[in-house]
């Protein structure tokens, strides 16, 4: 009995300690490997977020953006993955699509910003407070079912992904 | 990130399914046997394994549904409302230590407490900041999440507190740090309650530094523009419902929810638009009338106080 009580307290402990340690893989990846702005002004935004994706999935970060501000939004993705993600901004209202990385023209140097001949940045001043959708797809085909960890994708079809938000004043012009 | 550390984490991934599903069913007996069920102190730790559980399900930004609502920091907002030239209100905030008992309550004052020392920050108020700054490590203790103020943090904080140059930004990095390590230690529960406990606050102090409406004030606009923020709020809230004490605290919201949710929309401007090389995104502004200006301090003022005071605990 003795025996068992001990065997349970160890694979309990065992558990507890590998809860601890598992899913944090991506985290803080925006912060070690996005391109941010060379503007000075432009602060961290707490809203960033990384994620881990597998490939083909499409997840959305959404974010409030405040008026009178500018922002930029950069993102950025494991080496390992040859093909880009692709990425849209969505006016949660409308649902309208204000940008697109894949069909934007490209006129950022190819070494900043850029993964695959796709811009991975969008810079824009926010005239009124808006929520906006980061939505992002994966390359490759959809993952099965809601993307549920069950369905034990291929280890080399996972990867991370960070969105890095910065904002600052938007400056004011003239006098 | 190479395959075989992609391989570690699958395999880390499928123990924890098991072991998780067997040390939360071993946790349930041993808490039964032991009588230990009423126990306030065991509440945050029950909390926590039904959110590891659930958390580790989904690809993307750890959501259930696969989309993240983020919060905007409270230091973001107060930021912004210190260049309107809004003066500071004495006697809005309290810098007494207390206690709190349950993990709801200890998590909403946590959020409560980060929007105080943004507020006193911003307007350079060293003593308050300080004080509020112990209040917080304090609640943090009780929430079981002490791990979030390293030594080099709270050194930081208080060798700076007297520069009002840097008071602000420590200030910022610090919720910036402790939300990171929050996130980092999956504990996507406690963090929604604390960017409620947040939002309610900075709600509470915004309006009652606004003494009366004032048609076209631009702090006013600035207040209505958190229906977004609201909607966030509810949203990241909405993910954790499964637990009691999310779901206690999306329905104690409602009062501040349903005034936000009630304003009025106007489309003001083209949703896109191109100014030289800028790219300026308009659209809708929220409305916001004297009526619901009143409401929505007196929602917020009477959710604030039934959590800050202990007796509610």
């Amino acid at each position: 009995m003795y025996g068992m009580s001990k065997l349970l307290f160890l694979i309990s402990v065992l558990g507890l300690t590998i809860g601890t340690l598992s899913a944090q893989d991506c985290k803080n990846f925006h912060k070690r490997k996005c391109y941010g702005s060379d503007n000075v002004s432009m602060m961290y935004n707490t809203q960033s977020k990384s994620g881990m994706f597998v490939l083909g999935h499409t997840s959305d970060l959404v974010f409030v953006a405040h008026s009178g501000q500018d922002y930029r939004v950069s993102l950025c993705q494991d080496n390992n993955v040859e093909e880009p993600i692709k990425f849209k901004i969505v006016d949660s209202r409308s649902q309208d699509v204000l940008f697109d990385n894949e069909t934007a023209s490209l006129d950022v140097p190819a070494d900043q910003g850029t993964e695959g001949g796709l811009p991975m940045f969008f810079e824009f001043s926010s005239e009124v407070t808006k929520k906006i959708i980061v939505r992002i797809t994966a390359p490759g085909p959809p993952p099965e079912e809601g993307g549920k960890k069950s369905a034990q994708p291929d280890p080399e079809s996972l990867f991370c992904v960070g969105v890095l938000i910065e904002n600052m004043a938007t400056p004011k012009l003239g006098f | 990130m190479s395959d075989s550390d992609i391989s570690v984490i699958i395999a880390r991934q499928m123990k924890k399914h098991y072991l998780t599903l067997f040390a939360t069913a071993l946790s349930v007996i041993v808490f039964t046997s032991c009588g230990g069920g009423d126990n306030a102190k065991s509440e945050p730790q029950e909390d926590t394994t039904a959110v590891d559980t659930n958390e580790v399900e989904m690809w993307g930004f750890d959501a259930m549904n696969g989309s993240s609502y983020q919060v905007p920091s409270p230091n973001e907002l107060f930021g912004i409302i210190k260049s309107s030239k809004l003066p500071y209100k004495d006697g809005l905030i309290t810098t007494a230590q207390v206690n709190y008992a349950s993990s709801k309550t200890q998590a909403l004052n946590f959020g409560r407490l980060t929007a105080d020392i943004a507020y006193t920050a911003s307007y350079e108020k060293f003593q308050e900041s300080i004080s509020n700054f112990d209040n917080l490590r304090k609640v943090g203790d009780d929430l079981g999440i002490s791990y979030v103020f390293d030594e080099l943090m709270v050194n930081r904080v208080k060798s700076n507190m007297d520069n009002s140059d840097s008071l602000e930004v420590i200030s910022t990095s610090s919720y910036q740090n402790i939300i990171g390590m929050l996130e980092q230690n999956e504990k996507g529960s406690t963090l929604a309650i604390i960017a409620a406990g947040g939002f309610v606050e900075s709600i509470y102090i915004l309006t009652n530094m606004i003494d009366t409406y004032k048609d076209g004030n631009e702090t006013i606009q600035r207040l209505a523009d958190q229906k977004l923020v609201m909607e966030n709020v509810l949203d990241y809230l909405n993910l954790f419902r499964d637990e009691d004490r999310v779901l206690e605290v999306l329905t104690d919201i409602q009062g501040v929810s349903d005034v936000f949710l009630n304003l009025d929309e106007v489309s003001v401007s083209q949703e896109v638009s191109q100014q030289g090389q800028k790219t300026v995104l308009g659209g809708n502004r929220i409305v916001m009338t004297a009526d619901e200006f009143n409401a929505l301090k007196k929602a917020a003022t009477d959710y604030r106080n039934s959590f800050s005071n202990p007796s509610e605990g």
